[in-house]
């Protein structure tokens, strides 16, 4: 079955370069976006997101938050989710994976590192 | 003028040739590096961000259109004839990506910094000007697309 994959970002250029990176890697998923953690989180309650990718730094409700949000509804972590962001210093990555984020890819990144990232839960 | 600190510096070379070779696939080599003068003017678009912590002051990066419209088309994957919002928002990113990716090396390097949001500038000879005390390096860098700089010019916090 086709996995729904969500894009959380404030950029509308950088989910569309996400997900042109998606496409480009060849996963066969569908793809949805949203501009802030807000609409992500109103979009998860909705049912039948697979995976979440999200930017840290957004209005309304931020990245960290949004995973925290998630967890609260998804103690298990069965919906894997991946912090595409420019804060990359390790204390940040440590904030995220303690907020409940599987894995973490600090901009600029490349495609091979988004098919890395994405191919380990996709598979 | 107080000396500009060669530490501040470095990070945002490599982070502009690592955000440009990984996100554009193009190679950005570092050209000359010199100190800006009063009333230097630039032209195209620039994409300037503040940033905070044991220095402050601003980063700016500078394309000519030409570069810029390709800079973004390589970017997203998209060919570009002018400046629209595609390219505002392209720029914006990149120079998101230039000055976090510098901010990490920073903090790995022991430097605390805090980035701010970027602006925007589209046109033809203005200034980015700065305080007379503190110093503005200008890097240019030359690439396959065309040469474009980043501009640093920070204040050590007292």
């Amino acid at each position: 079955m086709t996995k729904t994959v969500l894009v959380v970002d404030d950029s509308a250029m950088m989910r569309k370069i996400v997900i042109k990176g998606i496409n480009a890697c060849g996963f066969d998923v569908t793809l949805e976006q949203a501009a802030d953690g807000k609409e992500a989180l109103d979009r998860f309650n909705q049912g039948g997101v697979d995976v979440i990718l999200t930017d840290w730094n957004m209005p309304n409700m931020d990245g960290l938050t949004l995973v925290q949000e998630v967890r609260k509804l998804d103690p298990q972590k069965k919906i894997p989710i991946i912090m595409i962001t420019t804060e990359g210093s390790a204390d940040k990555v440590k904030a995220a994976v303690l907020a409940g984020a599987n894995n973490y890819l600090a901009k600029p990144f490349t495609e091979d590192s988004l098919k890395a990232k994405l191919g380990k839960i996709l598979s | 003028m107080n000396a500009p600190n060669v530490e501040y510096i470095n990070p945002f070379v490599d982070a502009a040739s690592h955000t440009f070779e990984t996100m554009c696939g193009v190679e950005a080599k570092r050209d000359k590096i010199y100190l800006k003068g009063q009333g230097d003017d630039i032209t195209g678009v620039s994409g300037v961000i503040g940033m905070g912590g044991v220095a402050s002051g601003a980063v700016v990066l500078n394309l000519s259109v030409e570069t810029a419209l390709q800079a973004v088309g390589k970017f997203v994957g998209e060919e570009y004839t002018e400046v629209n919002g595609d390219i505002i928002d392209g720029v914006g990113e990149l120079i998101n990506i230039v000055a976090g990716d510098a901010k990490n090396r920073l903090v790995k390097n022991g430097y605390a910094f805090d980035i701010g949001l970027p602006k925007i500038i589209v046109g033809d000879n203005y200034f980015t000007s700065q305080s007379s005390t503190v110093p503005c390096v200008v890097i240019l860098f030359s690439s396959e697309i065309g040469p474009f700089s980043v501009e640093v010019s920070l204040k050590k916090e007292s």
